[in-house]
């Protein structure tokens, strides 16, 4: 997910970007049942376009999420006619989500508090 | 649950596509990110390429979705076939309570039929497949020596032990000797006779045993001038000692002579039985070759045969010859340790197994005949689910699911009983199971019975799951809710207790002629008397009696003084007693009959009796005299002989006058002269053939360990505390052991007889209990099934006991072909029979002939019933229903 020029910074920031956009993509899919392209297309407008991630590695994310019972997924035809596999939170996903976001905020929180300058 | 469109359902008929799926998600986002680029004005080819950079490696983003999708699907189809199996044993669960009669009679009939088969299995598994419990155990080697013309191999002396340890060996790693014997402890409070073992100094090492507690013994310690030192088992350390760690180097007299503790075995070990209380060490220092009772134990080294290993003894054999010249028409015996342990009773065993799992197809049939009568009751409603949409085989597995419920249900029953049963199965074989520490329902077992039960259930299952199959729908549905009599009228019921009743005739045809054998050889005279006869076990010890003069002195008081005891008779000493305790055998030679060069001399029970013996046991004097005060030490030596051997080694059957002499190398041996002949009376067993035997006088040859034999007028149990403590009043310190009467006796040598007879009995009667019910319940469901027309035959003025004839008949029809079969079968099976046989040939007309009998009176006691309900159907009520 890390792109080409800062493939350098290592395996560990893979791993926790990757805890990350699961999460992102578990926000997306509040918002209604959608496809790969249309969860691509609305982090992209959420994020203000600010993170750049590789479109392709949301789908062995969603993938997982799906085998973990979080995401649930269903074939159907999409706006323009064509056949697409949409996606949408399980009750266990909205749970898991409600969990994470509240971790994520309060470790931003203390990030926060330790960097600001006094 | 997420909706599945058509097209997507046809497209994914044939199953799951991960792939084609992975792809068209791809695809689809890619085409849409192509849109995007031409939408801004992009070349075709160049919003192409600018697509695939946004998406990325596709090529491991495929990779990764395919193999997460696999799993996925995997893990989907797996719950989903939990949830179908879920869903099958629940509606089993109901279906079998609404029939709790069928359910409870099924399931008690499968948990019998189980438990008997794992109890037997547990038993044939313990002592025939499970490697021995010690490390590396398929290396061990049992050596004895092997001489012509002895069926079993015999004893090594100390002699032979010990060039054989001597001799340089690369076949055998370790090589070592034991012999389990008698001893007396004293000095742990009470005197106490117990099973205790001679050991070579490698014993333990050879077996891979340490000990757990001290040591075991070092190599020197069987040399000659050796301390002797005692190893103790677990058990007789917890007994007599209350685990106390220290009992080391404390000091216990092990007949007679002093002996450290050096050491305690762990709780797991046992050999070559579980009864050995202890080991002392052996101390070898041969000067002769005899006499003849170890047993060696070895260690074949890594990459050897057995049969290299025999050659290499070959060239040791030699080297005894050499050492000590004698006869040359032996070998060294050398076979797997396991084998020597078992084999005598691997043919018990499996007889067992056969037996056992004739008992359970029998069950098994009985079963399946329970649920195709239920079957038939329940056609309505399988039409119903038929036209409702179940296919053909959700039927037939959720059929085939009751079934594996019930011998599931069945199977878990039958391992609980089995776990008695087990217990009680080795109690009963007592000390003839080798190995018997080694038998319990352990997890080898307990899978052979699950799978014995899932085998059972799809057995039984088939039946009315084929019945299922092929019932037609149109026709259930239109009879209604009236039990349909679709034509079949039980036939494949009827074949299938024809089969069981086959099956029990092989069974009862077993039991029949093990039972005529036991009887006979209960009523086979022994040739002596075995009623009203105490006897017991003394063993003097070196340490006091070290010299002729004290033994006599001893025996000499203590009879006159058993003699004096009330409701005493008489009173005799013997080195063996009949029927089975026999101590010593030795070679022997007739004067003018000499060994021809290299052969062994003939060898026959060596017994030295008291003047009374004879009469106190009852063996009857056929010709000259018993020995008597005459025979002093210092008078002609005499000797008497059995009849057997007088027969054998004397042309016109008079030995009388002449002379014999015992062991032919003991070249100081004095010739004995033969002054009378007596019947012959087993000592090895109560089935063996008569067997020569030869006697010398008490007051001649004075030995210092006897069976006392004690006539009484009454009750024999009831003098054994005076019997004591007529002992006790002369030597305090001697342990009386054995005491029993000799019924008892009797009554242990038909041990493995009694065993054996008793358990494939038992299962005979099971397997005829089984036949009945299912006999029963096939005239029952026919009768059901026919009252209709039994109900026509009697208003159109058939005689009721027509009806009854005619029900009685069938069942007797049926039974008739069920024996045949099963007859025939059995002239077969019994061959397998004949080794265990006694005084009754494995074709025995009596015994097929009494089971012949028996199953006809069964069949027609078991149809009776039905057939009485089949006089009594009311017409009226029949033709009402029309």
């Amino acid at each position: 997910m890390v792109t080409q020029g800062e493939s350098r910074r290592g395996q560990r920031t893979a791993e926790l970007l990757r805890g990350t956009l699961d999460v992102l993509l578990l926000k997306a899919l509040t918002y209604g049942r959608m496809h790969g392209y249309a969860i691509a297309r609305w982090i992209e407008a959420a994020t203000g376009d600010a993170l750049f991630i590789e479109e392709g590695s949301l789908y062995p994310a969603l993938h997982r999420l799906e085998r973990r019972g979080l995401v649930e997924a269903e074939w159907g035809t999409s706006e323009n006619n064509r056949q697409a596999k949409f996606y949408r939170l399980t009750a266990e996903g909205r749970r898991f989500l409600r969990a994470e976001t509240t971790e994520w905020l309060t470790f931003a929180d203390v990030v926060r508090s330790v960097l600001q300058p006094t | 649950m997420p909706r599945e469109p058509m097209w997507r359902r046809y497209a994914r008929w044939w199953g799951a596509d991960v792939a084609g799926d992975v792809d068209a998600e791809l695809q689809h986002h890619l085409d849409l990110l192509v849109g995007d680029f031409v939408a801004r004005g992009h070349a075709p080819e160049e919003a192409r390429t600018l697509a695939l950079q946004r998406l990325g490696d596709l090529a491991r983003v495929r990779t990764v979705c395919v193999a997460e999708g696999r799993r996925w699907e995997q893990s989907k189809a797996r719950r989903w076939m939990w949830t179908q199996l879920a869903q099958d044993v629940r509606f089993a669960g109901r279906m079998l309570a609404r029939t709790p009669s069928t359910t409870a009679i099924a399931v008690a009939t499968m948990a019998l039929a189980i438990g008997a088969t794992t109890t037997i299995f547990s038993v044939v598994y313990g002592v025939l497949i499970r490697p021995l419990p010690y490390p590396d155990p398929g290396r061990l080697m049992q050596v004895r020596l092997g001489v012509t013309f002895q069926p079993e191999p015999v004893p090594l002396s100390p002699a032979d032990f010990v060039v054989w340890r001597a001799a340089r060996q690369s076949t055998l790693d370790e090589v070592a000797a034991y012999s389990v014997v008698p001893f007396n402890i004293t000095g742990i409070g009470t005197p106490e006779a117990v099973v205790g073992g001679w050991a070579s100094a490698r014993l333990f090492d050879v077996l891979g045993a340490r000990a757990a507690l001290g040591r075991t013994f070092l190599p020197e310690e069987d040399r000659r001038g050796a301390e002797s030192a005692v190893v103790l088992s677990d058990a007789f350390w917890r007994q007599h000692f209350g685990s106390d760690p220290g009992v080391l180097g404390r000091s216990i007299t092990v007949t007679g002579t002093p002996s450290t503790i050096i050491g305690v075995l762990p709780p797991a070990f046992s050999f070559p039985r579980s009864n050995v209380a202890l080991w002392r060490n052996l101390r070898f220092d041969p000067e002769r070759r005899g006499p003849f009772y170890l047993t060696g134990v070895a260690r074949l080294a890594a990459g050897t045969t057995v049969e290299q290993a025999r050659e290499e003894l070959r060239s040791v054999s030699r080297e005894i010859r050499r050492q000590y010249p004698g006869p040359d028409d032996w070998t060294f015996d050398v076979r797997p340790l396991h084998e020597a342990m078992v084999g005598g009773v691997r043919p018990v065993l499996w007889l067992l197994f056969g037996a056992v799992v004739l008992l359970l197809l029998i069950a098994v049939v009985n079963v399946a005949n329970l649920l195709l009568a239920r079957a038939a009751a329940r056609e309505h409603e399988i039409a119903v689910r038929a036209a409702l949409g179940a296919g053909t085989w959700r039927l037939v597995r959720q059929l085939l699911t009751e079934s594996v419920v019930l011998a599931a249900a069945g199977g878990a029953l039958g391992v609980a009983l089995a776990v008695a049963g087990t217990r009680l199965v080795v109690r009963l074989g007592g000390d003839r199971i080798p190995r018997s520490a080694d038998v319990s329902v352990d997890p080898r077992v307990l899978a052979f019975s699950a799978g014995m039960a899932l085998g059972a259930g799809l057995l039984f299952g088939l039946a009315p799951a084929l019945r299922a199959c092929r019932s037609d729908v149109v026709r259930a549905l239109k009879a209604g809710r009236r039990s349909g009599a679709t034509g079949r009228q039980g036939r494949p019921q009827a074949a299938l207790v024809v089969v069981q009743i086959a099956l029990a005739t092989v069974l009862m045809v077993c039991a029949s002629l093990l039972t005529r054998s036991l009887v006979q050889l209960v009523r086979h005279d022994p040739g002596f008397r075995t009623d009203r006869l105490l006897t017991f076990y003394l063993d003097l010890p070196f340490a006091r009696y070290n010299t002729d003069a004290l033994v006599t002195g001893f025996y000499d008081r203590l009879l006159p003084e058993l003699r004096r005891l009330p409701g005493v008779e008489s009173v005799g000493t013997a080195m063996s007693l009949p029927p089975h305790r026999l101590t010593l055998s030795d070679s022997f030679i007739i004067e003018g009959q000499p060994v021809p060069r290299g052969q062994t001399p003939p060898v026959a029970p060596f017994v030295v009796v008291s003047d009374d013996y004879f009469r106190t046991v009852g063996i009857p004097l056929l010709r000259g005299r018993m020995f008597d005060g005459t025979d002093r030490p210092n008078t002609e030596r005499v000797a008497i002989v059995s009849k057997t051997l007088a027969r054998q080694h004397f042309d016109d059957g008079d030995p009388i006058g002449r002379r014999m002499r015992i062991g032919p190398e003991r070249e100081n041996w004095p010739w004995l002269t033969i002054v009378g002949v007596v019947g012959d009376v087993p000592y090895t067993g109560l089935d063996a053939d008569p067997q020569a035997a030869y006697y010398l006088p008490a007051s001649q040859d004075a030995f210092g360990d006897y069976y006392v034999v004690v006539r009484t007028a009454g009750h024999p149990a009831s003098l054994a505390p005076a019997v004591r403590a007529a002992v006790w009043s002369i030597d305090p310190e001697l342990p009386v052991a054995n005491v029993s009467t000799m019924e008892g006796q009797v009554r242990d040598a038909l041990g493995p007889q009694t065993f054996r007879t008793t358990l494939v009995g038992l299962f005979g009667v099971l397997g005829f209990v089984l036949a009945a019910v299912g006999i029963y319940g096939v005239m029952a469901y026919t009768v059901g099934q026919r009252t209709r027309e039994l109900g026509i035959r009697a208003a159109v003025g058939a005689n009721p006991a027509e009806n009854l004839r005619l029900v009685l008949l069938s069942g007797v029809k049926l039974a008739v072909v069920g024996t045949l079969i099963g007859l025939a079968a059995s002239l077969l099976a019994t061959r397998a029979l004949s080794g265990l046989l006694f005084g009754v040939g494995s074709r025995d007309p009596a015994a097929f002939a009494a089971v012949i009998g028996l199953t006809l009176a069964m069949a027609v006691a078991a149809s009776l019933m039905p057939a009485w309900r089949a006089m009594r159907v009311d017409p009226i009520a029949i033709l009402r229903q029309e």
